[in-house]
């Protein structure tokens, strides 16, 4: 499966205004580990759209990321999920023009039962997740970059659910304009 | 006449005026501004009570039985809730409401809290109270919309479709007000309306209704007020209506009942003269109307409160009286239809002493008691000043609130001494510290033959708070309250309001930048063992300690006009419970959303 994300440059921190530019970004995100989930479903490989902005200290990101679940057996429908995040991390150029960050994330993972099977319990749910990621990434030409990351993410379901997902994003960055940057500054 | 003299002089008399106190700080008083307010999430008046922790019990975090220091009476008040001057009794079927009070919080300005004895209109409240200060409205119009919404985290989520499939979790809303105001420098009108609604839907609230519904509780009404001022005073008038749909319990017997409760009032308020010779007035009438539990299951009653005053200024103080009357069918039942009489002597400087004396006579259901109360403060140094102060208080009451008594409205004749001393000072320009500590003997006598259980109750308790403000980015703030000692020596009736020994409170708030802030919050309070309600199943009656942490994140665009905020409450996921039959909480989410105009 091929996915689509937003990748974010890490920015150096302190020689920037927040919301002066914007990253965005598309790529691939494969879920590695689905904890409790996988008792019952096959974590999938997902999709992930990823924007950033600098903060008034690092920078912080959204991403969206998308993927089925599908379910080992018929005792359980498979479910599309959605795992949308905010998040705050702070960065450093590391060697090779590459640049690191570590952030800290919140969000919500949605899932949509294709349920006609097993018709129980809602349609929809969506949980409360926290997580942590970290990034490497090097720009490659004017507004160009590429990143890799790794996150772990707990969903708050009664029985936790830990997910941990690793990705690459290519992703271009490009200047807000005044009006837009004052208005979210 | 200094100025924190006036403002005691105020909030002992209940003067009708919505000026904000912020500034103020006294022994044993907290005083909460808006933005300590939004830093602490304080969205309803649940969330007040909850955060100032008046040690009472809530079943669903909305309804609560109140208790000021943990001392039982059988009103299960003994608080006075003021709303810009007007003391709003917010009580029925033995608990209290304060999500019925006619006001909305985003329109708070601040909010004081007293732990000593207060006189508000003729009537002494042992416990204290919480005053409640509307903001003044800029001159011009002004729109405000506000909405809210969460749920606890512990949803079964996919995990429904499997053998681990468990209960759903509470949900928090949504939540909503809007409100609108326009006004010149002398006159001012506005309008709001909110609603909330809480599902809870922990088994044994279930249980007890013997269904598998959430219990859900719901609050949904609107307000209106007009001010004028005119000749140094000012006069306002408010209308406001509220309706809750909920349940309600018998405390220690684990029983529920469906509620549907809706209070009017109509409040007209205002001062007249200048600052030294003031004459004030209140009048209020109220009414409610709902089903509930027990022998209350159709109520419908009003009440008239009105109580003026006058002070007149002296060579070195100010002397007055105030006159108060209570009547009406709620009043009645409640066994608190009264006519009061009280002086007031103030001002008056002996060796360095500032002395406040009141005393009053009360006619109560025919019956004649009196009550007093006098404090004494000193600024010792420039930077502390103590206050001595002693309150006694005999009245009748009446409620089931806190007792498993078969009948709503026992006569209950009360007596209270309270005395205690406190100290402030301020060492710095941004820190400021206050420490106090009080003692408490409550004396109570049924008056039915049958249910003759005189009792009594004594308690020492200590608050204490910092209060550091290095600047308008960083504030931080503590407190800690305290029961050193706490004797009940109620038979045979089990004390059911068990209040935590210790607890305490601490925020604090950074703003990253202007439209940028950050607040952390913590609470924390041991441990609680309640005796064995009657009527209820042996079990494990006992709370443990309770360690909370909230984070809030808020941010604001387009000049703060629209500001969104995402709460994390109870992070450490402890369960979080103020009875054993009650509701628990665990870890929750908010996501919260203001937009002004203009």
């Amino acid at each position: 499966m091929v996915c689509a994300a937003i990748g974010l440059a890490a920015r150096p921190a302190m020689a920037q205004r927040a919301f002066e530019s914007i990253t965005a970004g598309i790529g691939v995100m494969h879920n590695f580990g689905a904890g409790s989930l996988e008792e019952f479903w096959e974590p999938p490989v997902a999709s992930d759209l990823r924007v950033s902005f600098p903060f008034y200290a690092g920078s912080i990101h959204f991403s969206l990321g998308s993927g089925t679940y599908s379910a080992h057996g018929n005792h359980q429908p498979d479910f599309e999920s959605h795992l949308l995040t905010a998040g705050w991390s702070a960065g450093r150029p590391l060697v090779l023009g590459a640049d690191g960050r570590a952030g800290l994330q919140v969000g919500a993972m949605t899932m949509d039962f294709d349920d006609e099977r097993t018709p129980v319990g809602n349609l929809e749910e969506t949980e409360l997740l926290l997580g942590a990621e970290i990034a490497l990434s090097r720009r490659l030409a004017a507004g160009l970059g590429v990143e890799v990351y790794v996150a772990t993410q707990r969903v708050f379901t009664r029985r936790p659910i830990d997910l941990f997902n690793a990705g690459v994003a290519a992703n271009y960055t490009l200047g807000l304009p005044t009006w837009l940057s004052g208005a979210l500054r | 006449m200094k100025a924190p003299l006036r403002l005691t002089l105020a909030l002992l008399i209940g003067v009708g005026t919505a000026r904000p106190v912020a500034a103020q700080w006294e022994a044993g008083r907290e005083v909460l501004r808006r933005a300590d307010l939004h830093a602490l999430q304080v969205h309803r008046f649940s969330d007040l009570v909850e955060w100032i922790g008046l040690g009472g019990v809530s079943l669903d975090g909305i309804t609560w039985a109140t208790s000021l220091e943990g001392v039982r009476t059988p009103a299960g008040d003994g608080i006075a809730w003021i709303v810009d001057g007007v003391p709003t009794d917010i009580g029925a079927f033995g608990s209290s409401f304060p999500e019925l009070l006619p006001a909305i919080v985003q329109q708070i300005d601040s909010v004081v809290v007293t732990r000593s004895p207060t006189v508000a209109q003729g009537r002494l409240y042992p416990r204290g109270s919480v005053d409640v200060f509307t903001a003044d409205f800029d001159p011009g119009v002004e729109a405000r919309a506000w909405a809210r919404h969460g749920a606890e985290t512990g949803d079964p989520g996919p995990f429904v479709y499997t053998p681990y499939e468990t209960r759903g979790v509470d949900q928090t809303g949504p939540d909503g007000s809007i409100t609108a105001s326009a006004s010149t420098s002398t006159f001012g009108i506005s309008a709001g309306t909110r609603y909330l609604r809480t599902d809870v839907s922990d088994p044994n609230l279930r249980s007890a209704f013997g269904s598998d519904y959430l219990a859900f509780t719901q609050v949904r009404g609107g307000q209106g007020a007009a001010w004028l001022r005119a000749g140094g005073g000012e006069h306002r008038l408010s209308v406001a209506r509220y309706n809750q749909i909920g349940h309600s319990a018998v405390f220690g017997q684990g029983q529920f009942t469906r509620l549907d409760l809706t209070r009017s009032q109509v409040a007209i308020a205002g001062s007249l003269g200048s600052v030294d010779r003031r004459a004030g007035y209140v009048l209020s009438g109220r009414s409610f109307e709902g089903e509930g539990p027990g022998l209350w299951t159709a109520v419908s009653m009003e009440e008239v409160d009105g109580a003026a005053w006058l002070d007149l200024p002296l060579r070195a103080g100010t002397a007055g009286f105030s006159a108060a009357v209570r009547s009406g069918e709620l009043a009645e039942a409640l066994g608190e239809d009264r006519t009061a009489l009280h002086g007031h002597l103030t001002g008056q400087r002996v060796g360095g002493w500032t002395a406040s004396a009141q005393a009053g006579v009360v006619r109560v259901r025919g019956e004649w008691g009196g009550e007093g109360m006098l404090t004494l403060s000193r600024t010792v140094a420039t930077d502390l000043g103590i206050e001595l102060f002693a309150a006694r208080g005999i009245e009748y009451s009446a409620s089931g609130s806190t007792e498993p008594l078969p009948t709503s409205a026992p006569r209950v004749r009360i007596s209270t001494v309270r005395g205690g001393i406190g100290a402030n000072w301020q060492t710095r320009s941004d820190l400021r510290t206050t420490a106090r500590l009080s003692a408490a003997r409550d004396r109570y006598t049924p008056i039915q033959p049958y249910y003759a259980y005189p009792s009594q109750q004594f308690a020492v308790g200590v608050d204490a708070g910092a209060d550091y403000r290095p600047s308008a980015r960083w504030q931080t703030a503590v407190h800690y309250s305290g029961l050193l000692l706490d004797l009940d020596a109620t038979a045979p009736i089990p004390r059911i309001l068990e209040p935590p020994t210790h607890q305490l409170r601490a925020w604090a708030a950074f703003s990253v930048a202007p439209t940028f802030r950050l607040s952390a919050a913590t609470r924390l309070e041991s441990g609680r063992r309640y005796p064995q309600p009657r009527l209820s199943p042996p079990g494990n009656y006992y709370l443990d300690p309770l360690v909370r942490i909230d984070l809030g994140i808020d941010k604001s665009f387009w000049e703060e006009r629209f500001r969104t905020t995402l709460s994390l409450r109870n992070l450490l996921n402890r369960t979080e419970q103020d009875h054993p039959h009650g509701a628990d909480f665990a870890f929750r989410y908010f996501i919260t959303g203001t937009l002004q105009l203009p």
